[in-house]
Protein backbone atom coordinates (compact mmCIF):
# COMPACT_ATOMS: atom_id res chain seq x y z
CA UNK A 1 0.00 0.00 0.00
CA UNK A 2 1.15 3.51 -0.66
CA UNK A 3 -1.27 6.07 0.65
CA UNK A 4 -0.25 9.58 1.55
CA UNK A 5 -2.18 12.02 3.66
CA UNK A 6 -1.15 15.64 4.06
CA UNK A 7 -3.00 17.40 6.87
CA UNK A 8 -2.55 21.14 7.19
CA UNK A 9 1.11 20.86 6.25
CA UNK A 10 3.09 24.06 6.49
CA UNK A 11 6.73 24.90 5.91
CA UNK A 12 8.42 28.04 7.09
CA UNK A 13 12.14 28.28 6.41
CA UNK A 14 14.64 30.07 8.58
CA UNK A 15 14.21 33.74 8.06
CA UNK A 16 10.43 33.49 7.84
CA UNK A 17 10.11 32.38 4.23
CA UNK A 18 6.76 30.63 4.05
CA UNK A 19 7.30 28.04 1.35
CA UNK A 20 4.18 25.93 1.86
CA UNK A 21 0.93 27.10 3.44
CA UNK A 22 -1.77 24.77 4.74
CA UNK A 23 -1.32 21.90 2.29
CA UNK A 24 -4.10 19.31 2.40
CA UNK A 25 -4.16 16.32 0.11
CA UNK A 26 -4.96 12.63 0.01
CA UNK A 27 -2.98 10.52 -2.44
CA UNK A 28 -4.45 7.10 -3.16
CA UNK A 29 -2.53 3.87 -3.44
CA UNK A 30 -1.12 3.38 -6.98
CA UNK A 31 -1.89 6.93 -7.96
CA UNK A 32 0.49 8.94 -10.14
CA UNK A 33 0.20 12.45 -8.81
CA UNK A 34 2.00 15.45 -10.26
CA UNK A 35 2.83 18.71 -8.48
CA UNK A 36 3.11 21.53 -10.96
CA UNK A 37 3.50 25.28 -10.66
CA UNK A 38 5.87 28.15 -11.33
CA UNK A 39 9.37 28.35 -9.88
CA UNK A 40 9.38 28.89 -6.13
CA UNK A 41 5.78 27.78 -5.54
CA UNK A 42 6.82 25.10 -3.04
CA UNK A 43 6.77 21.87 -5.09
CA UNK A 44 10.21 20.61 -4.07
CA UNK A 45 9.72 21.68 -0.47
CA UNK A 46 6.53 19.63 -0.25
CA UNK A 47 8.18 16.61 -1.85
CA UNK A 48 11.23 16.90 0.39
CA UNK A 49 8.99 16.93 3.45
CA UNK A 50 7.57 13.59 2.31
CA UNK A 51 11.09 12.27 1.79
CA UNK A 52 12.03 13.46 5.27
CA UNK A 53 14.78 15.69 3.91
CA UNK A 54 13.03 18.81 5.16
CA UNK A 55 11.40 19.22 8.54
CA UNK A 56 7.66 19.83 8.67
CA UNK A 57 6.96 23.11 10.44
CA UNK A 58 3.31 22.41 11.19
CA UNK A 59 0.71 19.78 10.36
CA UNK A 60 0.76 16.01 10.03
CA UNK A 61 2.00 13.73 7.32
CA UNK A 62 0.82 10.14 7.15
CA UNK A 63 2.17 7.31 5.03
CA UNK A 64 -0.21 4.36 5.06
CA UNK A 65 -1.97 5.71 8.09
CA UNK A 66 1.21 6.13 10.11
CA UNK A 67 2.30 9.60 11.16
CA UNK A 68 5.85 10.05 9.88
CA UNK A 69 6.74 13.62 10.86
CA UNK A 70 9.47 12.34 13.15
CA UNK A 71 10.56 9.26 11.20
CA UNK A 72 14.06 9.41 9.64
CA UNK A 73 14.19 9.28 5.82
CA UNK A 74 15.81 5.86 5.75
CA UNK A 75 12.98 4.46 7.86
CA UNK A 76 10.17 5.82 5.69
CA UNK A 77 9.18 3.36 3.04
CA UNK A 78 9.82 5.78 0.20
CA UNK A 79 12.36 6.05 -2.61
CA UNK A 80 13.44 9.40 -3.96
CA UNK A 81 14.70 9.96 -7.49
CA UNK A 82 16.79 13.11 -7.59
CA UNK A 83 16.96 15.59 -10.44
CA UNK A 84 20.69 15.08 -10.95
CA UNK A 85 20.30 11.29 -10.55
CA UNK A 86 22.72 11.39 -7.60
CA UNK A 87 24.43 8.10 -8.32
CA UNK A 88 27.52 7.09 -6.43
CA UNK A 89 30.21 7.85 -9.01
CA UNK A 90 32.72 5.32 -7.74
CA UNK A 91 30.31 2.37 -7.82
CA UNK A 92 29.09 0.29 -10.75
CA UNK A 93 25.52 0.42 -12.00
CA UNK A 94 24.89 -2.90 -10.27
CA UNK A 95 26.24 -1.64 -6.96
CA UNK A 96 24.34 1.61 -7.20
CA UNK A 97 21.13 -0.30 -7.61
CA UNK A 98 22.00 -2.91 -4.98
CA UNK A 99 23.16 -0.33 -2.50
CA UNK A 100 19.94 0.52 -0.71
CA UNK A 101 19.27 -3.18 -0.24
CA UNK A 102 22.75 -3.88 1.14
CA UNK A 103 22.23 -1.10 3.64
CA UNK A 104 19.05 -2.87 4.67
CA UNK A 105 20.98 -6.11 5.09
CA UNK A 106 19.13 -8.10 2.46
CA UNK A 107 20.72 -11.48 1.54
CA UNK A 108 23.04 -11.35 -1.49
CA UNK A 109 21.07 -13.77 -3.63
CA UNK A 110 17.87 -11.86 -3.15
CA UNK A 111 19.59 -8.57 -3.99
CA UNK A 112 20.90 -10.09 -7.20
CA UNK A 113 17.43 -11.25 -8.16
CA UNK A 114 15.90 -7.84 -7.55
CA UNK A 115 18.62 -5.93 -9.38
CA UNK A 116 18.42 -8.21 -12.39
CA UNK A 117 14.68 -7.94 -12.48
CA UNK A 118 14.82 -4.12 -12.38
CA UNK A 119 17.65 -4.06 -14.92
CA UNK A 120 15.49 -6.06 -17.28
CA UNK A 121 12.50 -3.76 -16.90
CA UNK A 122 14.74 -0.76 -17.55
CA UNK A 123 16.91 -2.23 -20.30
CA UNK A 124 20.08 -1.91 -18.24
CA UNK A 125 21.20 -5.54 -18.37
CA UNK A 126 24.22 -4.84 -20.56
CA UNK A 127 25.37 -1.90 -18.48
CA UNK A 128 25.51 -3.34 -14.98
CA UNK A 129 29.30 -3.25 -14.76
CA UNK A 130 29.71 0.31 -15.95
CA UNK A 131 30.35 3.34 -13.80
CA UNK A 132 27.83 6.22 -13.98
CA UNK A 133 30.41 8.37 -15.75
CA UNK A 134 30.30 6.02 -18.72
CA UNK A 135 26.53 6.34 -19.15
CA UNK A 136 24.38 8.76 -21.09
CA UNK A 137 21.96 11.05 -19.28
CA UNK A 138 18.99 8.83 -20.08
CA UNK A 139 20.83 5.72 -18.90
CA UNK A 140 21.80 7.41 -15.65
CA UNK A 141 18.20 8.36 -15.12
CA UNK A 142 17.22 4.75 -15.62
CA UNK A 143 19.72 3.64 -12.99
CA UNK A 144 18.26 6.19 -10.60
CA UNK A 145 14.82 4.72 -11.29
CA UNK A 146 16.31 1.26 -10.79
CA UNK A 147 17.55 2.23 -7.35
CA UNK A 148 13.98 3.10 -6.48
CA UNK A 149 12.42 0.02 -8.07
CA UNK A 150 14.59 -2.57 -6.30
CA UNK A 151 13.64 -1.13 -2.96
CA UNK A 152 9.97 -2.12 -3.44
CA UNK A 153 9.17 1.14 -1.70
CA UNK A 154 5.55 2.12 -1.12
CA UNK A 155 5.99 5.55 -2.64
CA UNK A 156 8.29 6.96 -5.32
CA UNK A 157 9.20 10.61 -5.12
CA UNK A 158 10.61 12.30 -8.21
CA UNK A 159 11.75 15.90 -8.38
CA UNK A 160 12.02 17.09 -12.00
CA UNK A 161 13.69 13.81 -12.96
CA UNK A 162 13.81 14.65 -16.66
CA UNK A 163 14.93 18.25 -16.58
CA UNK A 164 18.57 17.42 -17.25
CA UNK A 165 17.74 15.57 -20.47
CA UNK A 166 17.42 17.04 -23.95
CA UNK A 167 13.94 17.54 -25.37
CA UNK A 168 13.80 14.36 -27.42
CA UNK A 169 15.05 12.11 -24.66
CA UNK A 170 12.68 13.80 -22.23
CA UNK A 171 9.68 12.79 -24.30
CA UNK A 172 10.97 9.25 -24.54
CA UNK A 173 11.70 8.94 -20.80
CA UNK A 174 8.32 10.44 -20.02
CA UNK A 175 6.70 7.56 -21.88
CA UNK A 176 9.00 5.07 -20.17
CA UNK A 177 8.09 6.32 -16.71
CA UNK A 178 4.39 6.07 -17.53
CA UNK A 179 4.87 2.51 -18.77
CA UNK A 180 6.90 1.66 -15.72
CA UNK A 181 4.17 2.97 -13.47
CA UNK A 182 1.55 0.95 -15.32
CA UNK A 183 3.67 -2.12 -14.73
CA UNK A 184 4.70 -1.78 -11.10
CA UNK A 185 1.88 0.48 -9.90
CA UNK A 186 3.86 2.15 -7.13
CA UNK A 187 2.28 5.33 -5.83
CA UNK A 188 4.29 8.17 -7.33
CA UNK A 189 4.58 11.84 -6.53
CA UNK A 190 6.22 13.63 -9.43
CA UNK A 191 7.32 17.26 -9.44
CA UNK A 192 7.66 19.32 -12.58
CA UNK A 193 7.20 22.89 -13.71
CA UNK A 194 6.36 21.65 -17.20
CA UNK A 195 2.60 21.59 -17.65
CA UNK A 196 2.79 19.31 -20.67
CA UNK A 197 4.63 16.74 -18.57
CA UNK A 198 1.99 17.17 -15.89
CA UNK A 199 -0.93 16.82 -18.31
CA UNK A 200 0.46 13.75 -20.06
CA UNK A 201 1.66 11.81 -17.03
CA UNK A 202 -0.69 12.52 -14.15
CA UNK A 203 -3.69 10.66 -12.81
CA UNK A 204 -4.29 13.84 -10.84
CA UNK A 205 -2.51 17.17 -10.92
CA UNK A 206 -1.87 19.44 -7.98
CA UNK A 207 -1.39 22.99 -9.21
CA UNK A 208 0.46 25.22 -6.77
CA UNK A 209 1.19 28.91 -6.57
CA UNK A 210 3.12 30.75 -3.90
CA UNK A 211 2.84 27.94 -1.35
CA UNK A 212 -0.88 27.34 -1.88
CA UNK A 213 -2.74 24.59 -3.71
CA UNK A 214 -4.76 26.29 -6.43
CA UNK A 215 -6.57 23.17 -7.63
CA UNK A 216 -6.39 19.38 -7.52
CA UNK A 217 -7.95 17.37 -10.31
CA UNK A 218 -7.50 15.08 -13.27
CA UNK A 219 -5.85 16.64 -16.33
CA UNK A 220 -9.20 17.09 -18.04
CA UNK A 221 -10.82 18.56 -14.92
CA UNK A 222 -8.20 21.23 -14.50
CA UNK A 223 -8.19 21.94 -18.23
CA UNK A 224 -11.94 22.04 -18.80
CA UNK A 225 -13.05 23.30 -15.41
CA UNK A 226 -10.37 25.49 -13.88
CA UNK A 227 -11.31 26.77 -10.42
CA UNK A 228 -9.62 30.11 -10.82
CA UNK A 229 -7.76 32.40 -13.20
CA UNK A 230 -4.39 31.13 -12.05
CA UNK A 231 -5.12 27.55 -13.09
CA UNK A 232 -6.93 28.71 -16.22
CA UNK A 233 -3.90 30.73 -17.30
CA UNK A 234 -1.27 28.22 -16.21
CA UNK A 235 -2.63 25.11 -17.92
CA UNK A 236 -2.78 25.20 -21.72
CA UNK A 237 -0.58 26.71 -24.44
CA UNK A 238 -1.12 29.24 -25.79
CA UNK A 239 -2.71 30.35 -22.54
CA UNK A 240 -6.41 31.06 -22.06
CA UNK A 241 -7.41 34.58 -23.11
CA UNK A 242 -8.87 36.88 -20.47
CA UNK A 243 -11.16 39.75 -21.37
CA UNK A 244 -12.49 42.10 -18.69
CA UNK A 245 -16.07 43.33 -18.93
CA UNK A 246 -19.56 43.12 -17.48
CA UNK A 247 -23.10 41.92 -18.13
CA UNK A 248 -25.48 44.09 -20.13
CA UNK A 249 -28.84 42.41 -20.72
CA UNK A 250 -28.10 39.03 -22.29
CA UNK A 251 -24.61 40.03 -23.30
CA UNK A 252 -21.07 40.21 -22.02
CA UNK A 253 -19.75 43.60 -23.02
CA UNK A 254 -16.49 45.51 -23.07
CA UNK A 255 -15.85 48.92 -24.61
CA UNK A 256 -15.37 47.34 -28.02
CA UNK A 257 -17.02 43.96 -27.95
CA UNK A 258 -20.41 42.43 -27.30
CA UNK A 259 -21.18 38.68 -27.17
CA UNK A 260 -24.30 36.87 -26.11
CA UNK A 261 -24.03 34.62 -23.06
CA UNK A 262 -25.81 31.25 -23.36
CA UNK A 263 -28.88 31.16 -21.13
CA UNK A 264 -27.65 28.48 -18.73
CA UNK A 265 -24.45 30.40 -18.04
CA UNK A 266 -26.26 33.70 -17.77
CA UNK A 267 -28.65 32.28 -15.20
CA UNK A 268 -25.78 31.18 -13.02
CA UNK A 269 -24.05 34.54 -13.29
CA UNK A 270 -27.24 36.33 -12.31
CA UNK A 271 -28.01 33.92 -9.51
CA UNK A 272 -24.54 34.44 -8.07
CA UNK A 273 -25.08 38.19 -8.11
CA UNK A 274 -22.81 39.21 -10.98
CA UNK A 275 -25.33 41.28 -12.90
CA UNK A 276 -23.60 44.47 -11.82
CA UNK A 277 -20.14 43.23 -10.81
CA UNK A 278 -16.97 43.28 -12.91
CA UNK A 279 -16.33 39.97 -14.69
CA UNK A 280 -13.55 38.31 -16.61
CA UNK A 281 -14.38 36.19 -19.63
CA UNK A 282 -11.91 33.37 -20.23
CA UNK A 283 -11.76 31.69 -23.62
CA UNK A 284 -9.13 29.27 -24.87
CA UNK A 285 -7.48 29.97 -28.23
CA UNK A 286 -8.93 26.77 -29.70
CA UNK A 287 -12.44 27.84 -28.68
CA UNK A 288 -12.32 30.79 -31.04
CA UNK A 289 -13.33 29.70 -34.53
CA UNK A 290 -13.69 30.95 -38.05
CA UNK A 291 -16.00 28.30 -39.49
CA UNK A 292 -19.59 28.89 -40.39
CA UNK A 293 -21.06 26.04 -38.39
CA UNK A 294 -19.97 27.72 -35.17
CA UNK A 295 -21.05 31.10 -36.52
CA UNK A 296 -24.54 29.72 -37.05
CA UNK A 297 -24.62 28.23 -33.55
CA UNK A 298 -23.55 31.49 -31.93
CA UNK A 299 -24.60 34.25 -34.32
CA UNK A 300 -24.33 36.79 -31.54
CA UNK A 301 -20.83 35.83 -30.43
CA UNK A 302 -18.97 37.17 -33.45
CA UNK A 303 -16.06 39.48 -32.85
CA UNK A 304 -13.84 41.50 -35.18
CA UNK A 305 -10.15 40.87 -34.60
CA UNK A 306 -7.42 43.22 -35.77
CA UNK A 307 -4.53 40.89 -36.63
CA UNK A 308 -1.10 41.61 -35.11
CA UNK A 309 0.61 38.34 -35.99
CA UNK A 310 -0.51 35.27 -37.87
CA UNK A 311 1.63 32.19 -37.35
CA UNK A 312 1.06 29.17 -39.54
CA UNK A 313 1.84 26.02 -37.54
CA UNK A 314 1.18 22.91 -39.59
CA UNK A 315 -2.54 22.34 -39.66
CA UNK A 316 -3.33 25.39 -37.56
CA UNK A 317 -2.84 29.12 -37.59
CA UNK A 318 -2.27 31.08 -34.38
CA UNK A 319 -3.66 34.57 -34.73
CA UNK A 320 -2.60 37.23 -32.25
CA UNK A 321 -5.00 40.09 -32.27
CA UNK A 322 -6.35 42.97 -30.27
CA UNK A 323 -9.84 43.30 -28.93
CA UNK A 324 -9.92 46.78 -27.50
CA UNK A 325 -7.03 46.84 -25.07
CA UNK A 326 -6.80 43.06 -24.67
CA UNK A 327 -4.33 40.84 -26.48
CA UNK A 328 -6.06 37.71 -27.64
CA UNK A 329 -4.80 34.60 -29.36
CA UNK A 330 -7.05 32.46 -31.55
CA UNK A 331 -6.10 29.08 -32.95
CA UNK A 332 -7.99 28.39 -36.15
CA UNK A 333 -7.63 25.91 -38.99
CA UNK A 334 -4.65 26.61 -41.21
CA UNK A 335 -5.11 29.74 -43.28
CA UNK A 336 -2.55 31.45 -45.42
CA UNK A 337 -4.66 34.38 -46.46
CA UNK A 338 -4.38 36.39 -43.25
CA UNK A 339 -2.15 39.43 -43.23
CA UNK A 340 -0.98 41.66 -40.45
CA UNK A 341 -3.35 44.58 -40.08
CA UNK A 342 -6.36 42.70 -41.49
CA UNK A 343 -9.59 42.75 -39.58
CA UNK A 344 -11.18 39.32 -39.52
CA UNK A 345 -14.42 38.10 -38.09
CA UNK A 346 -14.21 35.18 -35.67
CA UNK A 347 -16.71 33.56 -33.37
CA UNK A 348 -16.40 32.50 -29.74
CA UNK A 349 -17.69 29.07 -28.75
CA UNK A 350 -19.63 30.52 -25.84
CA UNK A 351 -20.43 27.17 -24.30
CA UNK A 352 -16.68 26.83 -23.68
CA UNK A 353 -16.41 30.29 -22.17
CA UNK A 354 -15.42 30.60 -18.51
CA UNK A 355 -16.48 33.48 -16.28
CA UNK A 356 -14.39 34.64 -13.33
CA UNK A 357 -15.03 37.05 -10.51
CA UNK A 358 -12.62 39.88 -11.24
CA UNK A 359 -12.09 40.51 -7.56
CA UNK A 360 -11.47 37.01 -6.19
CA UNK A 361 -10.22 35.57 -9.49
CA UNK A 362 -12.38 32.52 -8.82
CA UNK A 363 -14.55 30.88 -11.44
CA UNK A 364 -18.26 31.57 -11.10
CA UNK A 365 -20.24 28.37 -10.98
CA UNK A 366 -23.32 26.93 -9.40
CA UNK A 367 -22.98 26.29 -5.67
CA UNK B 1 38.52 29.26 -14.28
CA UNK B 2 39.32 29.70 -10.60
CA UNK B 3 39.83 26.52 -8.63
CA UNK B 4 37.06 25.79 -6.21
CA UNK B 5 37.44 24.19 -2.84
CA UNK B 6 34.64 22.37 -1.18
CA UNK B 7 34.48 22.47 2.56
CA UNK B 8 32.52 19.41 3.63
CA UNK B 9 31.36 18.64 7.15
CA UNK B 10 29.56 15.51 8.28
CA UNK B 11 27.62 14.77 11.44
CA UNK B 12 29.10 11.30 11.75
CA UNK B 13 32.03 9.56 10.11
CA UNK B 14 33.37 6.10 9.42
CA UNK B 15 35.36 4.42 6.66
CA UNK B 16 32.33 3.83 4.45
CA UNK B 17 31.11 7.38 4.69
CA UNK B 18 34.60 8.68 3.95
CA UNK B 19 34.79 6.45 0.90
CA UNK B 20 31.50 7.83 -0.42
CA UNK B 21 32.48 11.44 0.20
CA UNK B 22 35.73 10.78 -1.66
CA UNK B 23 33.74 9.16 -4.45
CA UNK B 24 31.71 12.31 -4.93
CA UNK B 25 34.23 15.01 -4.27
CA UNK B 26 37.79 13.77 -4.51
CA UNK B 27 39.31 14.73 -7.83
CA UNK B 28 42.91 14.48 -6.75
CA UNK B 29 43.37 16.67 -3.75
CA UNK B 30 41.91 16.39 -0.30
CA UNK B 31 42.82 17.71 3.10
CA UNK B 32 41.49 16.46 6.42
CA UNK B 33 40.86 19.54 8.57
CA UNK B 34 39.29 17.76 11.48
CA UNK B 35 37.80 14.32 12.00
CA UNK B 36 34.51 15.44 10.48
CA UNK B 37 35.67 18.30 8.23
CA UNK B 38 37.27 17.84 4.84
CA UNK B 39 38.54 20.16 2.17
CA UNK B 40 38.31 18.94 -1.41
CA UNK B 41 39.68 20.59 -4.49
CA UNK B 42 37.52 20.59 -7.57
CA UNK B 43 38.01 22.18 -10.92
CA UNK B 44 34.33 22.26 -11.74
CA UNK B 45 32.32 25.34 -11.14
CA UNK B 46 30.87 24.62 -7.75
CA UNK B 47 27.38 25.49 -8.93
CA UNK B 48 27.35 22.68 -11.42
CA UNK B 49 27.69 19.95 -8.85
CA UNK B 50 24.37 18.60 -7.61
CA UNK B 51 25.22 19.29 -3.99
CA UNK B 52 21.68 19.38 -2.77
CA UNK B 53 20.97 15.95 -4.21
CA UNK B 54 24.18 14.51 -2.79
CA UNK B 55 23.28 15.83 0.65
CA UNK B 56 19.79 14.35 0.29
CA UNK B 57 21.12 11.01 -0.89
CA UNK B 58 23.61 10.63 1.96
CA UNK B 59 20.95 11.61 4.47
CA UNK B 60 18.43 9.11 3.07
CA UNK B 61 20.98 6.29 2.81
CA UNK B 62 23.08 6.83 5.95
CA UNK B 63 21.15 9.21 8.13
CA UNK B 64 24.10 11.58 8.20
CA UNK B 65 23.81 15.33 7.83
CA UNK B 66 26.28 16.82 5.38
CA UNK B 67 27.11 20.49 5.00
CA UNK B 68 28.92 21.87 1.99
CA UNK B 69 30.43 25.27 1.36
CA UNK B 70 31.94 26.20 -1.99
CA UNK B 71 35.00 28.36 -1.60
CA UNK B 72 37.13 30.05 -4.25
CA UNK B 73 40.86 29.71 -3.58
CA UNK B 74 41.49 33.43 -3.75
CA UNK B 75 39.42 34.24 -0.67
CA UNK B 76 41.83 32.26 1.49
CA UNK B 77 44.32 35.14 1.29
CA UNK B 78 41.86 37.09 3.44
CA UNK B 79 40.41 34.56 5.81
CA UNK B 80 41.77 31.25 7.07
CA UNK B 81 40.17 27.96 6.20
CA UNK B 82 39.97 27.18 9.92
CA UNK B 83 37.86 30.26 10.53
CA UNK B 84 35.54 29.25 7.67
CA UNK B 85 35.37 25.72 9.02
CA UNK B 86 34.37 26.94 12.48
CA UNK B 87 31.84 29.33 10.95
CA UNK B 88 30.17 26.63 8.86
CA UNK B 89 29.69 24.54 12.01
CA UNK B 90 27.46 27.22 13.46
CA UNK B 91 25.24 27.62 10.44
CA UNK B 92 21.84 25.93 10.19
CA UNK B 93 21.50 25.05 6.51
CA UNK B 94 23.31 22.50 4.39
CA UNK B 95 24.68 24.30 1.39
CA UNK B 96 26.46 27.61 1.32
CA UNK B 97 28.60 29.86 -0.81
CA UNK B 98 31.62 31.46 0.82
CA UNK B 99 29.81 34.80 0.90
CA UNK B 100 27.22 33.27 3.25
CA UNK B 101 29.99 32.23 5.63
CA UNK B 102 31.62 35.64 5.48
CA UNK B 103 28.34 37.38 6.17
CA UNK B 104 27.71 35.20 9.19
CA UNK B 105 31.23 35.83 10.42
CA UNK B 106 30.95 39.59 10.01
CA UNK B 107 27.63 39.79 11.79
CA UNK B 108 28.45 37.52 14.71
CA UNK B 109 32.13 38.11 15.39
CA UNK B 110 33.39 41.70 15.80
CA UNK B 111 37.01 40.64 16.02
CA UNK B 112 36.85 38.63 12.82
CA UNK B 113 35.01 41.49 11.19
CA UNK B 114 37.84 43.86 12.01
CA UNK B 115 40.47 41.45 10.74
CA UNK B 116 38.58 40.90 7.54
CA UNK B 117 38.20 44.65 7.00
CA UNK B 118 41.93 45.14 7.50
CA UNK B 119 42.97 42.38 5.16
CA UNK B 120 40.61 43.52 2.37
CA UNK B 121 41.72 47.13 2.92
CA UNK B 122 45.26 46.09 1.97
CA UNK B 123 44.23 45.27 -1.59
CA UNK B 124 41.35 47.71 -2.11
CA UNK B 125 42.12 51.34 -2.93
CA UNK B 126 39.98 54.26 -1.76
CA UNK B 127 38.50 54.53 -5.20
CA UNK B 128 37.66 50.81 -5.15
CA UNK B 129 35.72 51.30 -1.94
CA UNK B 130 33.97 54.38 -3.30
CA UNK B 131 33.09 52.39 -6.40
CA UNK B 132 31.64 49.55 -4.32
CA UNK B 133 29.63 51.85 -2.08
CA UNK B 134 28.20 53.77 -5.00
CA UNK B 135 27.39 50.56 -6.86
CA UNK B 136 25.57 49.22 -3.80
CA UNK B 137 23.76 52.52 -3.21
CA UNK B 138 22.47 52.32 -6.77
CA UNK B 139 21.09 48.80 -6.31
CA UNK B 140 23.74 47.20 -8.52
CA UNK B 141 22.55 49.27 -11.46
CA UNK B 142 25.68 49.87 -13.55
CA UNK B 143 24.15 52.68 -15.57
CA UNK B 144 23.08 54.72 -12.56
CA UNK B 145 26.25 53.95 -10.61
CA UNK B 146 28.52 54.95 -13.50
CA UNK B 147 26.68 58.25 -13.93
CA UNK B 148 26.99 59.03 -10.28
CA UNK B 149 30.73 58.23 -10.40
CA UNK B 150 31.21 60.19 -13.66
CA UNK B 151 32.64 57.07 -15.25
CA UNK B 152 31.94 55.34 -18.52
CA UNK B 153 29.85 52.25 -17.95
CA UNK B 154 32.58 50.01 -19.33
CA UNK B 155 35.10 51.54 -16.96
CA UNK B 156 32.87 50.71 -14.03
CA UNK B 157 32.35 47.15 -15.25
CA UNK B 158 36.08 46.81 -15.68
CA UNK B 159 36.72 48.05 -12.13
CA UNK B 160 34.19 45.65 -10.68
CA UNK B 161 35.86 42.80 -12.55
CA UNK B 162 39.24 43.89 -11.21
CA UNK B 163 37.88 43.87 -7.65
CA UNK B 164 36.56 40.37 -8.21
CA UNK B 165 40.00 39.30 -9.42
CA UNK B 166 41.70 40.81 -6.39
CA UNK B 167 39.31 39.56 -3.72
CA UNK B 168 37.69 36.45 -5.14
CA UNK B 169 34.25 37.90 -4.40
CA UNK B 170 31.82 38.52 -7.22
CA UNK B 171 30.64 42.00 -6.36
CA UNK B 172 28.11 42.01 -9.18
CA UNK B 173 25.89 39.75 -7.08
CA UNK B 174 23.86 40.88 -4.08
CA UNK B 175 25.56 38.31 -1.87
CA UNK B 176 28.98 39.56 -2.94
CA UNK B 177 28.41 43.30 -2.65
CA UNK B 178 26.77 42.79 0.73
CA UNK B 179 30.08 41.67 2.22
CA UNK B 180 31.81 44.92 1.31
CA UNK B 181 28.74 46.92 2.20
CA UNK B 182 28.82 45.43 5.70
CA UNK B 183 32.56 45.95 6.05
CA UNK B 184 33.07 49.39 4.59
CA UNK B 185 29.91 51.43 4.97
CA UNK B 186 29.06 50.80 8.61
N1 LIG C 1 16.63 26.27 2.36
C1 LIG C 1 15.81 27.29 2.15
N2 LIG C 1 15.83 28.40 2.92
C2 LIG C 1 14.99 29.43 2.73
N3 LIG C 1 14.07 29.47 1.74
C3 LIG C 1 13.99 28.41 0.92
C4 LIG C 1 14.85 27.27 1.06
N4 LIG C 1 14.54 26.37 0.09
C5 LIG C 1 13.53 26.92 -0.62
N5 LIG C 1 13.20 28.14 -0.13
C6 LIG C 1 12.14 29.03 -0.61
O1 LIG C 1 10.90 28.37 -0.50
C7 LIG C 1 10.08 28.63 -1.63
C8 LIG C 1 9.68 27.34 -2.31
O2 LIG C 1 10.84 26.73 -2.86
P1 LIG C 1 10.81 25.34 -3.64
O3 LIG C 1 12.22 24.94 -3.90
O4 LIG C 1 9.96 24.38 -2.92
O5 LIG C 1 10.10 25.76 -5.00
P2 LIG C 1 9.83 24.90 -6.33
O6 LIG C 1 8.37 24.99 -6.56
O7 LIG C 1 10.43 23.56 -6.22
O8 LIG C 1 10.55 25.76 -7.44
P3 LIG C 1 11.45 25.31 -8.73
O9 LIG C 1 10.47 25.04 -9.85
O10 LIG C 1 12.25 26.52 -9.01
O11 LIG C 1 12.26 24.12 -8.35
C9 LIG C 1 10.87 29.58 -2.51
O12 LIG C 1 10.47 30.88 -2.21
C10 LIG C 1 12.29 29.34 -2.08
O13 LIG C 1 13.07 30.49 -2.29
MG1 LIG D 1 12.02 22.55 -7.20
Amino acid sequence: MGQLLFKNIKKVYDGDVQAVADFNLEVDDKEFIVFVGPSGCGKSTTLRMVAGLEEITEGDLYIDGKRVNDVAPKDRNIAMVFQSYALYPHMSVYDNMAFGLKLRKMPKEKIKERVQHAAKILGLEELLNRKPKALSGGQRQRVALGRAIVRNAEVFLMDEPLSNLDAKLRVQMRAEIIKLHAKIETTTVYVTHDQIEAMTMADRIVIMDDGYIMQVGTPSEVYDHPDNMFVAGFIGTPAMNFIHGKIDGKNFVTETMKVEIPKAKLDILKKQGFEKKPLVLGIRPEDIHDDNAVREAYPNAQVDFKVDVAELLGSETNISAQIGKYDVIARVDARTDINIGDTINLVLDMNKAHFFDKETKKVIRED
Amino acid sequence: MENYLLLVQVSRVNQTIKAHLDGFFDHGKKEVLEAKSFLYQTSLYADHLPHEDIVGLLYSDFNIKVKIAAIGEKILSFVSIDTLNQTLKKMPEEIYAVEDLLKHLIITNPKAQKELRQSFAKVLSHSDILTLNTYAANNLNTIKASKSLFLHRNTLTYRLEAIKEKTGIDVKTFKGILIFNLLFSL
